[in-house]
């Protein structure tokens, strides 16, 4: 609760979990909060590239569909792509982090080799060259961006884990006959967390960015779902009459991956145990 | 008093690496230490830092594995293994840090890191863990609520009672106590020395008491070892060896000592202690040794007996003493 109210304090990591938030809040009742829900899939031509007006906030788009109802619908497939792919990511990267930080020898030598090659490709082209072998489509993106994100989770991990292994307190467990899996998953993860937690909410951030370029080159999303990065692409052909057709996912890109920094940012400089409970 | 741990002929080798061709060598920090404890006694060994004092502690153990020579505890042998069984062979023998606070896992509270404890060692019951652990905070000290708290939220003399806590939970026999007055004022200096003194009566411990502060070693030792770059040069009872120091580097390290009364300090060391990597041929201390001759560049002098029940590896302490 400390944690949360340093974070507070700050203001610019409070306005990162409010946007945070507040797109967490849309995702979950995106059918409701849309005024068009059934804009996701129906097109209606005879109202196509309206501009902003009160039936319309955001303007239609080339298929006649309510942009402010498809921003809303998108919100949560860029929320699920972000926490899976995040989520996948950790469950590669940590464990390898963990091992390869705590094991001394050619085996964790190799990993973190491995991992150093994946951190030099840059993620973008990795996940491109991915999304190009397998059939394109939204679940082949997440599985490039998954495979493409795990070796920061394991750069983290390991220097944690290196940094722990030396710790007094690994070295009093260990003393008192604890087992490496007892130290590891409840004494070194645990202990590493903040440092995760931070990397997975910038993460977030980045996958979103990345997963909305995917998107855009037409190697994420397929039409016609609403999908941000999708939107922007398609509305290429109709700039620069219809600004607002790109405009306004373009925003919600850059807001929700801002977010994500920001509330990223913040969540460093609280993640110390010792302000855990401050008297 | 019959021996409880002893060790002969102990060597430690720190850093040997097995390389593609051939191996690293390493540095000896321990190299040939002969001790014997005896059931509950407060054995010291005492020395400069980096003389592998705590390598030694870490070694008898079983935290670091021995090059050669033979532990023995209670009468068996229990040296030659990879430190998982040595650590379990072993579990009579526990190990206090130095830094008893970053000893304690930060995330974890109090109490919970003393159930762990008792977890590892076969006591699952979460009704017996909470008795056993009240019982043993209140014998060191300590307000049994103080469980709740986490490590940061106490102070250095709690932080070290808990540390004492962990370790008598699990019933050793011999406990290393690692400079356990480092970094304590005066006042709670004496409260812990108190407080080791109780448990060890209390409990029937057996203490090897690891230190550089000679005044508190003095005061409660029953016997010292004063090791030198991984050597024992002197050992004998603390009376003696405080009083009749035969061994020039401990008269040195007394002479250096501070002291209460005032009188000025004697003439430190000249110089540093050698660099493991570069020890001296003959005495390891002659470099910096007032008396060395010709003789004590070549000839390594043995920890012979030098007086009854004390031991000086010096060419000189006969003619000294």
């Amino acid at each position: 609760m400390t944690a949360l109210r340093h974070l507070l304090r700050d203001p610019v990591a409070a306005l990162g979990l409010a946007l945070v938030l507040f797109a967490i809040v849309v995702a979950l009742f995106a059918p409701w909060l849309a005024p068009y829900p059934e804009d996701a899939f129906e097109s209606r031509l005879l109202q196509r590239l309206k501009p902003p007006s009160a039936e319309f906030p955001f303007g239609t788009d080339n298929l006649g569909r309510d942009i402010l109802s498809r921003v809303i619908l998108g919100t949560r497939s860029a929320v699920v792509v972000a926490v899976s792919v995040v989520l996948a990511a950790m469950l590669i990267g940590v464990p390898v982090g963990l091992w390869a930080g705590w094991r001394e020898g050619w085996v964790s030598e190799t990993l973190m080799r491995v991992t150093d090659v994946f951190l030099a490709v840059p993620q973008l082209i990795l996940a491109l060259a991915l999304g190009q072998l397998m059939a394109p489509g939204l679940t082949t993106a997440m599985v490039a961006l998954a495979l493409t994100y795990w070796p920061f989770f394991a750069r983290t991990v390991h220097a944690e884990t290196r940094r722990l292994r030396g710790a007094l307190f690994v070295d009093a467990l260990a003393g008192i006959g604890a087992s490496t899996p007892r130290i590891l998953l409840l004494h070194v993860l645990p202990n590493a967390a903040p440092a995760i937690l931070v990397r997975a909410t910038i993460g977030m951030g980045f996958t979103i960015l990345t997963a909305a370029i995917l998107g855009f080159l037409g190697v994420g999303a397929a039409p016609p779902s609403p999908d941000w990065g999708l939107a922007v692409a398609e509305a290429r052909q109709h700039l620069p009459e219809a600004w607002w057709f790109p405009t306004f996912p373009g925003l919600a890109i850059l807001l929700l991956v801002l977010g994500f920094n920001l509330l990223g940012d913040g969540l460093r400089d609280v993640a110390d145990p010792r302000l855990r409970r401050g008297r | 008093m019959p021996e409880i741990l002893g060790a002969a002929g102990l060597t430690v080798e720190l850093g040997a690496r097995r390389r593609l061709f051939g191996t690293r060598p390493g540095v000896r920090a321990v190299d040939g230490v002969d001790l014997s404890v005896a059931a509950g006694e407060t054995f010291g060994i005492v020395g400069e830092s980096g003389c592998g004092k705590t390598t030694l502690a870490r070694t008898l153990l079983g935290l670091q594995r021995e090059a050669s020579g033979e532990i023995r505890l209670g009468g068996l042998v229990v040296s030659g293994q990879d430190s998982a069984t040595a650590r379990r062979q072993r579990a009579a023998v526990q190990y206090v840090h130095q830094d008893p606070g970053a000893a304690l896992d930060p995330w974890w509270q109090v109490g919970a890191a003393l159930a762990e404890g008792l977890a590892i060692h076969g006591v699952t019951d979460r009704a017996e863990q909470r008795i056993r652990i009240a019982e043993m905070l209140v014998a060191v000290g300590l307000d049994p609520a103080l469980a709740n708290r986490y490590p940061h939220e106490l102070s250095g003399g709690q932080q070290r009672r808990i540390g004492l806590a962990r370790i008598l939970l699990l019933r050793p026999k011999v406990v290393i106590l690692d400079e356990p007055t480092a970094g304590l004022d005066l006042s709670v200096q004496a409260a812990v020395l108190r407080l080791l003194r109780e448990l060890r009566d209390r409990f029937g411990l057996t203490y090897l008491f690891i230190s550089h502060d000679l005044s508190v070693v003095r005061r409660v030792c029953d016997r010292v070892a004063v090791m030198y770059l991984g050597r024992v040069v002197e050992q004998g009872r603390a009376e003696t060896l405080f009083a009749a120091p035969q061994h020039p580097y401990t008269r040195a390290l007394l002479a250096a000592a501070p002291r209460l009364d005032g009188a000025a300090a004697g003439p430190s060391l000249p110089g540093d202690p050698p660099s493991l990597r570069a020890i001296p041929a003959g005495c390891r201390f002659h470099p910096r040794c007032a008396q060395a001759d010709a003789g004590c560049a070549r000839l390594e002098p043995a920890l012979v007996e030098t007086s009854p029940g004390h031991l000086t590896a010096c060419h000189h302490a006969r003619r000294a003493a």
